[in-house]
């Protein structure tokens, strides 16, 4: 290690913060920094591994009861017609969205913060679409006739309706299911390889072998990549727009007072990133402790993502206060009542305000420089902020839905017992696939890290040098 | 045999058995006649199957289509149309004339008889629940000896006695009944020794009493509201409880329709009304003077005294009660009002009456009729006619003195038809201990409950939808009852048990009609098939009586009961449990109270000012004492409430096997007493620090000041006609609408009329298999009753005005549940219906979400999953039974709608107006629904849309409901206005 | 160190990869193909009765009218299938030894019913009304198919909704006069008919969801 970080030259001048990479390692030495981990488990890792088991089979069992007896299990009722269930599926595939933001528009955008945590961001965003993925199948009355929302020939004649938004989330979640999971995998091809070659077993080799489809990292195979990966990332960047778009439109395109409203396409979107971008905090800085990453893992990368937090966070706070204005500016008065006495004041205000204060006061940490690259901060201040746009989804849906058109059927919601198992479920499922994918799978992109290595080394070095060493 | 045996199976291959059987036959059969193409279709199907691989799996995956069991004997009726018979339902001893539709010999809905005068083809919650109770499963199965099964052949060897042999020391103890045939029966078995008495928790002695003291004879007061301009309801829930409530509501309403115009309050009437709690009657009152059971005297006699003071020539009889009178309390606020309502009456003479409670001691019903006298009213709108029966009114004494007899030992058989006195009669009767050294006890019930415990033998009652009997109403006239179906569990009528006394065996109950009434009646078997028909007896109501005006009175002593300013605790009949035959009847556990909205259960209901004095909160539970006894009961606050005073609502609390009545609410009975019967005093309400949960189906009971259920007073009307015209007006679009049919369905509810009775409720229950979700459903706010009917308080918690609005779904003609479904389970039909296609659903609910009346409802569980059978049988076949997971709501009674186009099309006449009528309209007492087509301007709903009171709830959202609102008008008396 | 893999493996994961993709479509075209087959609709499936009833024998050789037996369909939504007592009023003349008809003289006098296996069946949320049709000039063949060249009755029509929309769309094809109803072999002289029919009648069958789901 020392004998790594003296023997690097050029790196020193520039300061800290804007490296994306410390020290000047040979190809090799990074390859072993981050691939041995794979052959050598952590003592926590089985311990983990069970607790979070444990959970997914909880989650497991709640589904199965659910499915059998009815959605009755739940706290749902009329007027709440959507609790939870919605709740979760909008709060995980907001969170995906910073995975394919990371991945997808920073690689266009040629950011170079992006490499090192963009496979990391895509992990979390395959198994946050495959959470979400879970609610609207679940929260179906009849779940085992779903695919009566895709467009097929049947015998009965009729098709789905596309007047409403919920077929056009079919197809969204599942395009973005699908591009997401294309996109990681032709980014891991040529990691699997290198992890191929260096497998101290043969079994490994082999496994490892047949995912990494033959890679030898020949010119013309690094060719056809890199051109896919482009082509895929462009496919990619417009859905992180579209995918949240039309899950917000599941309330847009409602007249119930709190869901109608025209700012929430942006809204959501911002929102989404905006969650994302904590969770990819809350899970990189721990595995950053424990896997040594800071050579990879930079103050730079923390910055980055302060900082995104902080504009996104902004344009959330601004979508809260236009929603406030135009609900008193419009002079009706159910958007009035929802806006400015059920929300701020009626039996669902503490949830209320804790949304504000997690989502709007948080990032403002972020002003502060020291802030923006102290671990411990961004840990608490992520896991607020994924706290924060969970409970936004929370009052959206329910204290919107519990409160309308007629006093009369005003009812309150109470979260039962399955209910709350399936939200920690599903947080324990989303935990377990994620240490799966630590403990397999090269989650640091380490042929894109040499690449940027040599990047780097070329904007360092003089032209004529340059010259002279060709 | 072989050779028979080969052809046999050469048949099943090939086509030859009609060689096998008819020798003749085979040369007839061409050859190629039986290789049509359907043998090639067939090898078809199997290639088409192989090649998918199904061949083997197919046969045995699929599930068989099921077996169609065919008649043995052709039976005379058509399967699949339903039949509609008349009978008659008896309640309180008076008989209602109902029509029973009945699908292959079930019946399956009760509707009111427009011939019979307590109908006039409306019917109460109870006509319509008692269907329920015909198919309870917990109903007593056959005759028990002890605790041992028995037979009625058993029983009626113990009980028969020879024609010849005195009845001393058999006692009967029955419910009040006017039926002929019964009446009979017992003054034979009278005439021989036997003792019979008369009991029920909700006696009408009071009434009989006082009208006694008042005219010096015993009679019934009859109320033709459609005379009174005036009407002064004293403690008395006139328009819902009762005999005669639904023809009185109906009257009522018929006085209450305003001119389209509003031009002016031409015939419109006024109500006043005095109370403790809010009643239906109350709550649509014009003026509402809530006063303390005991206090209403006062009230009465101040009426009196301000009315005789009015009249220019006071009645003779004036002179005798004046100076009495003097003697009765000062309430200033009650004399204001007095005086309003004098005013009233004495300004409406002979169109204006005073109607009192059964709960009222006789000298308040005595000062109420005296009032009728004073303003002319006797002869008017009110007359009195004979009893129905003599075993009307029984008054608490009656069951006193049997229990007295008892103690001396005087009662060897008691036969004990009906009812529930251990339950119900006062407990410091101790009615179950005393009757327990009567050496035969015998007890005919429809459920092993509280008085079977102390019974040797039971004998299950047949329900009357099983019972051959007949019926008298208030007004005297008779009708009969048929039944609709063989008694489900071997039940038997009290004539059929009762008629074993006479020594001839087991009678038939319909031998024992017809041998009645061909006695009583020369030529009664040419009129018998018309009456039953028919329903009603022609030419049988009661003749009036005749009363002496000089002695007018003169029997009345008037003194007033001491001031007695302690809590007070009020006896009500309940909303849903009746005196407690009801209490196991899930579509009325499940009803909400027309008031409280309280499902499943009772409550001590209390005044905000009581509850705020003595530091009670709703739900917590006090222990009830009077007078050394005691009860558990959960508080209710209840705006318009009198002060000082609390009311419980009988026939909770059950302990018998009833398993759905089971620990449900609380049993006043416990703090009744022969005393007491309907108000006591001295009540001490000691909080126990436990807490109760109520299903109340409406939490939030303000209006918010949004434009729901609207209301003006006449004046209002008058001075602007069209205050509501922008609320009826059709909203810019920019969706074109679809081409229409010929018919274009529609629904106008006139909120003026509506009396919140929840009659609809009950009906649409029964016409649309709506499943009861329970207490634990109905907290989690899972109700699912499709036609709800939202009570909005306005105004003081003290003097509130209510607003009762049926709330179904508005069948908007922009339905915003239509385009958010994904699946398209809910759309539009060519004639205007928003429909719900149930096996279409996936049930997203997103609907419902989007639904501004929030009156789409959700199968959360499987609801009709391990139903019992009998229960099943209850079920509508014409509506489809909703599974679990898919959304529900009101159709407009689609499948009646379609059945009479398909009854229009295959006879060839087109639909009249009125041809389709919904369940709730159908069951209205005060025709409050109207239903019909908005494309044929001439019809009823056309015109009442065109009306200045017709506007669309929530019409500022362009959702176009076809089902219109007509708002509220009240009529308030000039004197009384603020 | 020796390959990893041998060089057929290349092919191996192609093969994989198409053989993936196959399966994926291929089983959705079958599932749609499935559903449409007369082993998911019952069409055409032969079916044991209790009793070998024979509607050529009935129809064709003695000429009875289909309403004879089923007259409900003319005034009920369901067609019915006659009662032993009727089948008796012939069979006690003819065949009143037979042991064949043992069943139908056991159920007529006993009164205990015959269970026939089920021909055509809708779902319980189907409210198909046969009076409906018949008044209105659908004939019986038209959905039951040649009843009377059948041995042993079975289910001419996939009863899909499809099949039922098909015809409420367009049904002039289907019309035929009040007198042709039990017709087994008239077949329309074209369209027109059908048209004028439809016009005389005023037959507009319904396509909204509660003509048929209540």
């Amino acid at each position: 290690m020392t004998a790594l970080v003296s023997s690097h030259a050029s790196g020193e001048e520039t300061p800290v913060e804007t490296r994306v990479l410390l020290g000047n390692p040979t190809d090799g030495a990074l390859t072993h920094e981050l691939v041995d981990r794979l052959w050598s488990p952590g003592r926590a890792f089985p311990a983990l591994l069970a607790l979070t088991g444990t959970g997914s089979v909880g989650l497991f069992v709640a589904v199965v009861y659910t499915m059998t007896t009815g959605i009755g299990v739940w706290g749902n009722n009329i007027p709440v017609g959507w609790a939870l269930g919605i709740v979760n599926f909008v709060w995980w595939i907001g969170i995906g969205h910073a995975g394919t933001f990371i991945s997808a528009i920073l690689y266009l955008l040629e950011q170079k913060w992006r490499t090192s945590i963009n496979r990391f961001a895509e992990g979390m965003t395959l198994f946050a679409v495959v959470q979400a993925g879970l609610f609207p199948l679940l929260h179906l009355g009849r779940p085992w006739f779903f695919y009566w929302l895709v467009p097929y020939p049947s015998t009965m004649g009729v098709w789905p309706q596309f007047r409403s938004a919920l077929p056009w989330d079919v197809v969204a979640v599942s395009t973005y299911l699908t591009v997401s999971l294309l996109f990681f995998y032709l980014g891991l091809i040529p990691d699997l390889a290198v992890v191929r070659d260096t497998a101290p077993e043969r079994w490994r080799q082999r496994v490892y072998g047949v995912f990494a489809l033959g890679w030898r990292g020949s010119a013309r195979a690094w060719h056809h990549h890199r051109i896919g990966y482009l082509l895929l990332a462009g496919l990619a960047t417009p859905l992180v727009l579209s995918v949240h778009s039309i899950v917000s439109m599941d309330f847009a395109i409602s007249q119930l007072p709190g869901w109608h409203s025209t700012i929430f396409p942006p809204f959501f979107v911002a929102g989404a990133i905006y969650s994302g971008f904590a969770m990819v905090l809350t899970l990189i800085i721990p595995s950053r402790r424990i896997f040594h990453l800071e050579r990879v893992v930079t103050a730079k990368h923390f910055d980055s993502m302060a900082k995104m937090l902080m504009v996104t966070g902004w344009i959330v706070t601004y979508s809260y206060a236009v929603e406030i204005f135009i609900a008193w500016y419009s002079g009706d008065p159910y958007e009035r009542y929802v806006h400015l006495v059920n929300r701020p004041t009626g039996p669902y205000a503490f949830i209320f305000w804790t949304m504000l204060a997690c989502n709007c006061l948080t990032p403002q940490l972020f002003w502060v420089k020291r802030f923006r690259t102290n671990e411990a901060v961004l840990f608490v201040a992520a896991i607020l902020i994924n706290v924060g746009m969970w409970t936004e989804r929370f009052i959206l849906i329910v204290t919107s839905e519990s409160r309308d058109f007629l006093p009369s059927s005003w009812h309150l919601y109470r979260p039962s017992l399955i209910d709350l198992s399936l939200f920690v479920g599903t947080l324990s499922f989303f935990s377990f696939l994620f240490l799966l994918f630590l403990r397999f799978v090269p989650f640091i992109p380490v042929s894109e890290l040499k690449d940027l290595k040599r990047e780097i080394a070329n904007e360092n070095e003089p032209i004529g040098a340059t010259e002279a060493a060709l | 045999m072989s050779e028979e045996q080969r052809r046999r199976d050469r048949w099943r291959s090939l086509e030859e058995l009609a060689g096998a059987v008819d020798p003749d036959a085979a040369m007839e059969f061409a050859p190629g006649v039986d290789e049509p193409p359907v043998v090639g279709r067939r090898d078809l199907g199997k290639l088409l199957g192989a090649s998918l691989m199904l061949a083997g799996a197919a046969a045995c995956t699929r599930a068989p289509k099921g077996r169609i069991v065919a008649y043995g004997r052709q039976p005379e009726q058509n399967p699949g149309v339903a039949r509609t018979y008349a009978t008659t339902m008896t309640l309180g001893g008076y008989g209602t004339g109902l029509l029973v539709e009945e699908h292959e010999g079930r019946p399956t809905k009760l509707e009111g008889n427009e011939e019979h005068p307590a109908s006039l083809g409306a019917s109460g919650v109870f006509e319509q629940a008692s269907l329920l109770s015909l198919y309870d499963p917990n109903r007593l199965r056959g005759v028990q000896h002890g605790t041992s099964a028995s037979s009625f052949q058993a029983f009626a060897r113990a009980l028969a006695r020879p024609s010849d042999a005195s009845l001393e020391g058999i006692h009967v103890l029955l419910e009040p009944t006017a039926s002929p045939e019964l009446d009979g029966l017992l003054a034979s078995l009278e005439r021989r020794g036997a003792v019979v008495h008369v009991y029920e928790p909700l006696s009408r002695a009071n009434a009989f009493r006082g009208l006694e003291m008042a005219i010096g004879r015993r009679a019934e007061p009859l109320y033709e509201l459609e005379n009174a301009d005036i009407v002064v309801a004293l403690d008395s829930d006139l328009l819902a409880g009762g005999p005669f409530h639904l023809r009185h509501a109906r009257k009522f309403a018929e006085r209450r329709r305003v001119p389209s115009d509003g031009r002016s309050d031409v015939g419109m009437n006024r109500l006043y009304a005095v109370e403790p709690a809010l009643t239906v009657t109350g709550s649509v009152a014009d003026h509402r003077l809530r006063s303390r059971r005991s206090d209403i005297i006062h009230v009465a006699a101040a009426v009196l005294r301000e009315t005789l003071a009015l009249l220019s020539s006071p009645p003779a009889w004036a002179l005798r009660v004046l100076p009495s009178l003097a003697s009765a309390r000062e309430a200033p606020d009650a004399t204001r009002w007095a005086l309003a309502v004098a005013r009233d009456l004495v300004g409406h003479r002979g169109r204006a009456l005073v109607a009192v409670g059964d709960a009222q001691p006789p000298r308040v019903h005595a000062l109420g009729h005296l009032i009728n006298a004073a303003v002319g009213a006797i002869g008017g709108p009110v007359r009195y006619v004979e009893p129905a029966s003599r075993r009307l009114g029984a008054h608490t004494g009656d069951l006193a003195s049997l229990l007295a007899e008892v103690d001396r030992g005087k009662v060897d058989t008691l036969v004990i038809v009906g009812g529930n006195p251990s339950y119900t009669a006062p407990a410091d009767l101790e009615f179950a201990r005393r009757v327990g050294t009567v050496r035969e006890r015998m007890y005919v019930t429809e459920y092993a409950n509280e008085t079977s415990r102390i019974a040797r033998w039971l004998v299950p009652a047949a329900h009357y939808l099983e019972s051959w009997g007949d019926a008298r109403a208030k007004d005297g006239t008779i009708s009969f009852v048929q039944p609709m179906i063989e008694p489900l569990y071997g039940g038997k009528t009290s004539s059929e048990v009762l008629s074993l006394l006479q020594g001839e065996g087991a009678t038939g109950g319909r031998e024992l009609l017809l041998r009645h009434w061909r006695a009583a009646r020369d030529g009664f078997d040419d009129l018998f098939p018309e009456a039953l028909k028919r329903g009603v007896l022609g030419e049988s109501a009661s003749d009036e009586v005749s009363f002496d005006e000089h002695k007018f009175a003169s029997s009345l002593d008037l003194v007033f009961p001491s001031d007695d300013r302690r809590l007070e605790l009020a006896f009500q009949p309940d909303a849903h449990a009746r005196d407690g035959a009801f209490a196991n009847n899930a579509w009325l556990l499940e009803l909400p109270d027309p008031i409280t909205k309280l499902t499943w259960g009772n409550a001590a209901c209390l005044s905000t000012m009581t509850a705020r004095r003595l530091a009670l909160r709703t739900e917590d539970i006090v222990d009830v004492r009077v007078g050394g006894l005691s009860l558990k009961a959960p508080v209710l606050i209840v705006p318009g409430h009198a002060d000082d005073c609390v009311t419980l609502s009988l026939g909770f609390g059950r302990e018998g096997d009833e398993e759905l009545a089971r620990g449900v609410g609380v049993n006043a009975y416990a703090l009744r007493t022969q005393a007491a019967p309907w108000a006591a005093h001295g009540v001490d309400l000691v909080p126990t620090g436990e807490r109760a949960s109520f299903a109340i189906t409406q939490e939030h009971s303000a209006m918010e000041d949004r434009p729901i259920a609207l209301a003006a007073t006449i004046d209002e009307l008058v001075r602007d006609p069209r205050r509501f015209a922008d609320r009826n007006r059709v909203t810019p679009t920019l969706y074109q609408v679809k081409p229409g049919a010929t018919q274009q369905w529609a629904m106008t509810i006139d909120l003026n009329i509506c009396t919140g009775c929840s009659a609809c409720v009950v009906a649409c229950q029964a016409e649309n298999n709506v499943p009861v979700v329970g207490k634990e459903g109905v907290l989690k706010g899972r109700a699912m009753h499709w036609l709800r009917i939202d009570r909005y308080f306005e105004g003081s918690a003290d003097a509130p005005a209510v607003h009762h609005q049926p709330m179904a779904c508005q069948h908007c003609e922009k339905a915003p549940c239509e385009y958010v479904c994904p699946v398209g389970a809910t759309v539009h039909s060519d004639d205007g219906l928003n429909e719900m296609v149930y096996n279409r659903c996936v049930g997203t609910r997103f609907c419902s979400n989007n639904c501004p009346y929030k009156v789409r409802r959700f199968n959360w569980f499987d609801y009709n999953r391990d139903k019992p059978e009998t229960l099943r049988m209850a079920m509508n076949p014409d509506v489809t039974v909703r599974a679990r997971g898919v959304m529900e709501k009101c159709t407009y009674c689609v499948q009646r709608i379609r059945e009479t186009e398909i009854r229009s099309h295959t006879h060839g006449v087109p639909i009249r107006d009125g041809d389709v009528r919904t369940a709730c309209e159908q069951a209205c007492p005060t025709r409050a629904i109207t239903f019909g087509s908005i494309a044929d301007p001439t019809s009823r709903v056309s015109s009442l849309r065109r009306d200045s009171r017709a506007y669309a709830v929530l019409h500022e959202l362009g959702t176009e409901p076809r089902t219109r609102y007509l708002a509220r008008i009240r009529n308030p008396s000039p004197d009384l206005l603020p | 160190m020796p390959a990893l893999f041998s060089p057929a493996s290349n092919s191996l994961v192609r093969l994989a990869l198409a053989l993936a993709v196959l399966a994926g479509g291929g089983g959705l075209l079958f599932l749609l193909g499935w559903a449409r087959s007369p082993y998911a609709s019952g069409q055409d499936e032969l079916i044991e009765q209790p009793i070998l009833f024979d509607h050529r024998h009935h129809v064709r050789d003695d000429g009875i009218d289909c309403l004879y037996c089923h007259d409900g369909a003319r005034t009920s939504a369901y067609a019915g299938v006659p009662a032993a007592s009727l089948c008796m009023s012939c069979h006690n003349q003819v065949w009143n030894g037979s042991a064949l008809l043992e069943p139908v003289r056991r159920s007529a006098f006993s009164n205990e019913p015959i269970r026939w296996e089920r021909v055509n069946r809708l779902p319980d949320f189907v409210y198909f009304n046969h009076s409906a049709h018949v008044t209105r000039g659908v004939g019986c063949v038209t959905c039951h198919g040649r009843v009377d060249e059948m041995a042993k009755v079975f289910a001419a029509a996939p009863l899909t909704m499809q099949w039922c929309l098909d015809c409420h769309r367009n049904p002039s094809p289907s019309l035929r006069p009040q007198d042709r109803i039990t017709d087994m072999e008239w077949t329309s002289t074209g369209t027109a008919l059908g048209n004028a029919l439809r016009e005389e009648r005023r037959i507009n069958p319904p396509t909204e969801c509660s003509g048929c789901h209540r």
